[in-house]
């Protein structure tokens, strides 16, 4: 990784205080220099110590990284599946995790080598999912035959899908984090080069996440990243993209055949939208969609069964425990495997701190964290690395001494 | 005039300063002290809230703090920093450590410190034997004759009662 020249670092510190619209006098008064230092500094003719950089770069809220690193980054794409409700500026926020992760694989890279994103290459997922191939037609139709093609790619056949997590990560070379995302984000979908992530929010039922996972999927293989796709669900924005990607959601989980064979021998509409929900691991209310749209459930029962939610028809028509189970999903953090495995490498070969395994895992506990990495075997030994102590102290004096 | 090859973090000073064994401290580095700017501003914080640790400020021994300022230096030092800090943490976060390490490396010196991880991380960079911590420094005042064994005990004994973690004093060493 190469610097950029003094000039350069002060003409990216004066692009960034334009991006703020604050004056020279402005910045300088927050970072405690003054006017003319900025100035000079702007105009690379001053040198910035590490410690005003580190302070023009907070106040900035750019890091210090990307204003001595040579090269432009490139840009970050991005589709986000929003809630319900409005909050401006959910996104950005969200994208606070994306970055930390994308920063920390760079970090990794730098120390243990690049490492493809997501599986093995040998599992050739990805290869036989080809990405932006999504044919014409109505976007329903797009998103259904997408979602066929996933399925025979990767020989999933007609049944319910295991850990979806794990299909994305291990077939289609997707990291896949579940963090606590802004109330309003359901998932987040980036992009950067030839990484790609996808973010689910963890605080909503496991059912809900393992939809918004396969929404996000959608995104990511028709290619709907550039350069900035922002989901609103409901009827003000319902765009060709998000038709297409909850299809492809709705297929990909609840394949036809499969739900027809779920259904057999139920007659009762809800029964049926219980049995499809518990047999692929969806919401209801997902069920009876997918049930309506497949023209097995007439419009008015498939909307009295969305507005009814999942918890009453559980009870009636499965177990309570049902959902608890889904309810259980809330709250859970999952990393990026691929992203905690080589973490956990870099820090047991001593390439890495503690600090950011427990900025990955979302852990503010660091001496817990780092006694349970010592009793799984994978926190260093400190002693072999600094064993020299003080006879090795004798050395480095002999060596320091005069004359030599 | 110092040659700068003991590069000191913020916790070696911190504890031979809340001990008031500066004098101790400046007789074990023999001239051969030095510290980065970021190690001299954490301390300086650290005093208003601790101000035992002023006398640190005021000592001559480490001679003037080292300033990063090329582009590149200040590059390399980041990267040492995010491998410590993570990039979610403030941008101070483990600057000292990693500016401390760098110049060790620079000049094929010592990095002296009592952070578990960045003497770790230290250890790579620089080579086997080129961290030390506070307890090899009481055994070399000893070994040096500024200080018996049982000095030494009650040195690091005063670090811990002042809240200190300068890390274990093996009492063999002392004794060899």
């Amino acid at each position: 990784m190469k610097a950029v020249s003094q000039h350069e670092l002060g003409e990216r510190v004066a692009d960034a205080r334009r991006g703020k619209g604050w004056t020279q006098g402005e910045l300088a008064a927050r970072v405690g220099l003054t006017q003319t230092s900025v100035s000079r500094i702007e105009t690379g003719g001053r040198a910035v110590s590490s410690l005003e950089l580190a302070e023009l770069a907070e106040v900035l809220g750019v890091s210090v990284l990307d204003l001595l690193r040579s090269g432009q980054r490139p840009m970050l794409a991005i589709a986000a599946r929003l809630g319900h409700f409005r909050d401006p500026g959910a996104v950005d926020r969200a994208l606070g995790r994306a970055e930390a992760l994308i920063r920390l694989d760079e970090l990794l890279d730098s120390v243990l080598g690049p490492s493809p994103p997501g599986g093995s290459a040998a599992s050739g997922g990805s290869a036989a999912v080809r990405r932006g191939e999504v044919g014409r037609g109505p976007a329903v139709d797009q998103g259904r035959r997408l979602a066929g093609q996933v399925r025979q790619a990767l020989r999933l056949g007609d049944g319910p899908l295991g850990p979806l997590p794990e299909v994305l990560e291990e077939r289609l070379r997707l990291d896949v984090d579940f963090s606590p995302l802004p109330e309003a984000v359901d998932g987040l979908c980036v992009s950067v080069g030839d990484r790609a992530l996808v973010l689910v929010g963890s605080s909503k039922p496991s059912s809900r996440q393992r939809f918004t996972l396969a929404h996000e999927l959608a995104h990511y293989l028709v290619d709907d990243l550039d350069p900035l796709y922002v989901d609103e669900r409901g009827v003000r924005a319902r765009s060709v993209a998000e038709m297409r990607a909850n299809a492809f959601a709705a297929h990909l989980l609840m394949p036809e055949p499969g739900v027809r064979a779920a259904i057999e021998g139920f007659t009762d509409d809800a029964e049926r939208a219980v049995r499809v929900a518990l047999t692929f691991g969806t919401s209801v209310s997902a069920a009876a969609y997918q049930l309506g749209n497949l023209g097995l459930l007439p419009d008015s029962v498939r909307d009295r069964l969305t507005q009814a939610g999942s918890r009453p028809l559980l009870m009636r028509y499965a177990l309570p425990s049902d959902w608890q189970q889904d309810e259980s999903g809330r709250g859970r953090l999952r990393p990026p495997s691929r992203l905690y495995r080589r973490a956990t490498l870099a820090f047991r070969r001593g390439l890495i701190g503690l600090e950011p395994i427990a900025e990955l895992l979302q852990r503010p506990d660091r001496d817990q964290l780092r006694q349970e990495l010592e009793d799984a075997g994978l926190a260093p030994d400190e002693e072999p690395f600094t064993a020299a102590g003080p006879d090795g102290l004798d050395e480095i004096f002999e060596e320091m001494a005069p004359g030599r | 005039m110092s040659c700068g090859k003991l590069v000191f973090d913020t916790g070696p000073l911190s504890s031979f300063a809340v001990v008031a064994r500066l004098d101790l401290l400046e007789a074990v580095c023999a001239g051969h002290g030095s510290w980065p700017l970021s190690v001299q501003c954490e301390l300086r914080a650290g005093a208003r809230a601790k101000p035992a640790l002023a006398g640190i400020l005021d000592a001559a021994f480490l001679g003037a703090p080292e300033v990063l300022e090329h582009p590149a230096d200040l590059l390399e030092a980041e990267l040492l920093r995010l491998r410590l800090a993570g990039s979610s943490l403030s941008q101070r976060h483990n600057r000292g450590e990693a500016e401390a390490i760098f110049l060790a490396r620079r000049r094929r010196g010592v990095f002296v410190s009592e952070d578990r991880d960045a003497r770790v991380l230290a250890a790579g960079e620089l080579g086997h034997g080129r961290v030390v911590g506070t307890p090899d420094l009481l055994v070399r005042a000893v070994r040096m004759g500024l200080v018996g064994p049982e000095g030494a005990r009650n040195v690091h004994r005063a670090m811990l009662a002042a809240g200190r973690r300068p890390g274990h004093l093996r009492a063999a060493r002392l004794a060899d």
